[in-house]
C-alpha cells in the first residue's frame, strides 16, 4: 500500500465529517489554557499544538458518568429499561501511553464480570494515536516497556513528518478499513521536514526495574517508606481521574418517587471515603494508606491478576497533583529501597 | 533561607516542635510541601517565590492533628488560613508554631514571569501573626493595586444574569469531581463533607452539568466570609475552572454587607456564623 499522509487542516475536516455521520468523535480541544481530549462539538475548538493533554483518552470509553439503566415504578410493577451502546467512537489525538492503556482496561472490564459498557464501546472504537515529539521529566513510559512511538492499543499511529501533518501507520484491520473509508482525506505525498521525528526511546531513559518494585511492594505492606512517599498527599482524586488506567467507579441513583436512573460514576481509591464500611470502620483511614493502595494496585495486584502493570508511564498524575506527589519519584524510592536501580 | 533552616533545626533539636511542615525545592522554579521530623533534615527547607502551596490545609489532616506541637512555614496569606482555623476552633493557638515568612509576593503559577495578582493587594506581606518572623521586612509601598486583582470580578459583573448563568454552567460542566479544590483548601476541613454524605445523597456526585453546578455552588457558599483568597483551589483544578472569580465575588459581597475580611483577627468570627443585633437583615427578629 502506498504511503498515506494527513495534514492538520484535513484532520479537522475529517473529524467534522465523521461527527456529522452520528459517530462520537473525541479529539484534542484547547479550553481555558489547557488541552483536553473531549467529545468534539465544534470543529474550531480542535487544536493540535500540545505536548500532552491534561486528561487521558479513557473518557471516550469509560465516561466520567454514564446511565446504566432507568426504571419506572407503577401499580403494574417495576419496569426496567436497559441501555444499549449504539454509537461508534473515533478517538483522535492520544499518545502511545494513552493507547497502551486500552488493552490494560480491557483486561479488568472483561474479567469476571463482563462490563458491556466499556467492552462494546471498545469493540466499536477506532483509535488514532499521535507518536510523541516531546517528553518532560514526568514521562517514564520506557521504564515500563512502552515507547513514545509505541503501537500497542492503536489502530492507526500518526507520526509527525512536518509542521503540517503526519504519516500514517495502519496497525489493525480496523485501521485499514478506516483509511479506506475516508481515503479522500488522505494524501500520498507530503513534504518531509528533517527535524522530525524529534523523539525516540533513548530520549526517555529507563529509570527503574518494575520487577524489583513489585517484589518490594509484595513484602513491605507495612513500611515507614509509604508514609514518606505520600507525606504531602491531601487525598483528592485528580491523579486517578487523569490516569488512563484507573478504572474504579461508584453506582448511584438519580431518582424521584416513581422513576429513576442508575449511573456509573468515576470513583477513586485516593478519596477518604472510598473504603468506608457501613460500620463506619475505614481500613484506609490515612492518606498514605490510600496512596499505597494506588501504587500497590498498579504495580502488584494487577500484575498478579493479569501479568501486566497497570501504569503506562504517562506522568499525568504527577502533573495534575497540586501537592506535587510524583509517581515516578515514588516508584524510584521503592526501587532504591529494594536495592535496585 | 539559612535563617529558616537554622530556626527549624533549633526548634526540632530543642523539641519545641515535633514536626515542621515547610517547602522543599524540586527544581529552580518548583517547590513542594515537605514534612520534617528530624533536626538534620531541616536543611531541606526552602522559601522562595515558587512556594505556592497553602500548607495550612495539612493542619487538619488526621495524622498531623495527632502531632503534639506543629511548626509550619507560612506566608501572610497562609497565616490568614491559620487564624481562621483557630477562630473556628479547629486548632488551638498553642498547638501551632508559626514560622512567618516575610513575603514580597509569589509568582503566578500559570505564568511564572508575573507576580501573582493576589500579592498585589496583600496586606500581610509582613506576617500578622507568627511565633517568629523570618526574612527582611517588606516595604509597604509595592502594593494596593486593588484594581488589578479585582478587575475580573468587576468585568464579570457587567454581564447580564443570563450570560453569567451560561458562563458558570459551562465552567461547572467541566468539573470532573476530583475534589482537588476541597482537599487543597485550608478552610475545607469538614470531617465529612456534605458531598460525601450518602444516606441520603444530598449532593449529586455525578460529573455532569447538574452535579458540577451543585457541588461548586455548595462549596462557594460554605466559603463565603471564610475564604482567605489564597487561590489554591483554582491553582490545583485540573480542568482550570476559575474558582477564585466565584470566591472573590462572594468575598466582595461579604465585605460590602458586613465590612469583614476573613483571617486577620483572632477575635472576629465569620459574619455568617454569628448573629448581631445590628445586622441589616431583620428576618430573624
Amino acid at each position: 500500500m502506498a504511503d498515506l499522509f494527513l495534514t492538520h487542516d484535513k484532520a479537522k475536516e475529517l473529524l467534522k465529517h465523521i461527527a456529522s455521520q452520528g459517530i462520537e468523535v473525541f479529539g484534542p480541544v484547547k479550553k481555558d489554557g489547557s488541552h483536553l481530549i473531549e467529545k468534539i462539538k465544534d470543529q474550531s475548538e480542535i487544536d493540535f499544538s500540545y505536548f500532552i493533554t491534561a486528561n487521558s483518552i479513557k473518557e471516550a470509553l469509560f465516561p466520567r458518568y454514564e446511565k446504566i439503566l432507568s426504571y419506572k415504578i407503577s401499580q403494574e410493577g417495576i419496569e426496567v429499561e436497559d441501555v444499549s451502546i449504539d454509537k461508534s467512537v473515533v478517538i483522535f489525538g492520544g499518545h502511545p501511553c494513552d493507547a497502551a492503556s486500552i488493552p490494560l482496561m480491557e483486561k479488568i472490564f472483561g474479567w469476571d464480570y463482563k462490563d458491556k459498557f466499556f467492552l462494546e464501546r471498545r469493540e466499536k472504537a477506532v483509535i488514532l494515536t499521535l507518536a510523541c515529539e516531546e517528553a518532560d521529566k514526568d514521562c517514564f513510559c520506557t521504564s515500563l516497556g512502552y515507547s513514545p512511538r509505541g503501537e500497542i492499543g492503536s489502530d492507526i499511529l500518526l507520526e509527525r513528518v512536518s509542521d503540517q501533518g503526519w504519516k500514517l501507520k495502519l496497525l489493525s484491520e480496523k485501521g485499514k478499513e478506516f483509511a479506506k473509508k475516508y481515503e479522500t482525506y488522505f494524501q500520498s505525498t507530503l513534504e518531509v521536514d528533517k527535524k522530525y521525528p524529534k523523539l525516540s526511546d533513548k530520549d526517555i531513559p529507563v529509570q527503574f526495574d518494575a520487577k524489583i518494585v513489585k517484589s518490594w511492594i509484595d513484602t513491605h505492606f507495612e513500611d515507614p517508606l509509604w508514609e514518606k512517599i505520600a507525606s504531602n498527599c491531601w487525598s483528592c482524586a485528580a491523579c486517578t481521574y487523569v490516569c488512563p488506567t484507573c478504572h474504579c467507579f461508584d453506582i448511584t441513583d438519580d431518582a424521584t418517587m416513581w422513576s429513576g436512573m442508575r449511573t456509573k460514576n468515576w470513583d477513586a481509591c485516593t478519596l477518604p471515603y472510598f473504603t468506608l464500611h457501613a460500620s463506619q470502620h475505614n481500613p484506609r483511614e490515612q492518606h498514605f494508606q490510600r496512596y499505597r493502595q494506588r501504587i500497590n494496585h498498579k504495580y502488584s495486584i494487577y500484575v498478579n491478576l493479569f501479568n501486566a502493570i497497570s501504569c503506562t508511564g504517562c506522568g499525568r498524575c504527577s502533573r495534575a497533583c497540586g501537592a506535587k506527589v510524583n509517581i515516578l519519584e515514588a516508584v524510584k524510592m521503592i526501587a532504591s529501597a529494594a536495592g535496585g536501580k | 533561607m539559612e535563617n529558616l533552616q537554622k530556626k527549624a533545626k533549633e526548634l526540632l533539636s530543642n523539641k519545641e516542635v515535633d514536626l515542621i511542615i515547610g517547602y522543599t525545592s524540586i527544581s529552580e522554579q518548583e517547590t513542594k510541601p515537605v514534612f520534617i521530623k528530624e533536626a538534620d533534615e531541616a536543611s531541606k527547607l526552602v522559601f522562595n517565590a515558587f512556594c505556592f502551596n497553602n500548607l495550612a490545609t495539612y493542619l487538619t489532616r488526621k495524622d498531623v492533628k495527632a502531632v503534639k506541637k506543629i511548626g509550619i512555614v507560612a506566608k501572610g496569606c497562609d497565616i490568614r488560613a491559620i487564624v481562621n482555623l483557630i477562630v473556628e476552633n479547629q486548632i488551638p493557638r498553642e498547638k501551632v508554631y508559626i514560622l512567618g515568612m516575610s513575603c514580597p509576593g509569589v509568582k503566578d503559577p500559570k505564568n511564572p514571569s508575573e507576580i501573582n495578582s493576589k500579592c498585589r493587594v496583600c496586606k500581610v506581606q509582613n506576617p500578622h501573626l507568627a511565633d517568629v518572623i523570618i526574612g527582611e521586612k517588606v516595604a509597604e509601598s509595592n502594593k494596593m493595586d486593588q484594581k488589578v486583582h479585582h478587575s475580573d470580578v468587576e468585568e464579570f459583573n457587567k454581564k447580564t444574569r443570563e450570560e453569567k448563568w451560561q458562563f458558570w454552567t459551562e465552567q461547572f460542566s467541566k468539573c470532573i469531581r476530583c475534589y482537588a479544590c476541597r482537599q487543597a483548601c485550608p478552610m475545607c476541613y469538614c470531617n465529612r463533607c456534605i458531598v460525601d454524605l450518602n444516606t441520603p445523597q444530598w449532593i449529586d456526585t455525578r460529573s455532569n452539568p447538574k452535579g458540577g453546578l451543585a457541588w461548586n455552588l455548595v462549596r462557594a457558599y460554605h466559603l463565603s466570609g471564610r475564604c482567605i483568597d489564597c487561590g489554591e483551589c483554582e491553582r490545583v483544578c485540573p480542568v482550570n475552572i476559575p474558582l477564585m472569580l466565584l470566591n472573590r465575588t462572594l468575598q466582595e459581597e461579604v465585605q460590602r454587607s458586613f465590612d469583614f475580611e476573613a483571617g486577620y483577627d483572632l477575635e472576629a468570627s465569620a459574619p455568617l456564623t454569628v448573629f448581631e443585633k445590628d445586622d441589616q437583615e431583620n428576618f430573624i427578629r
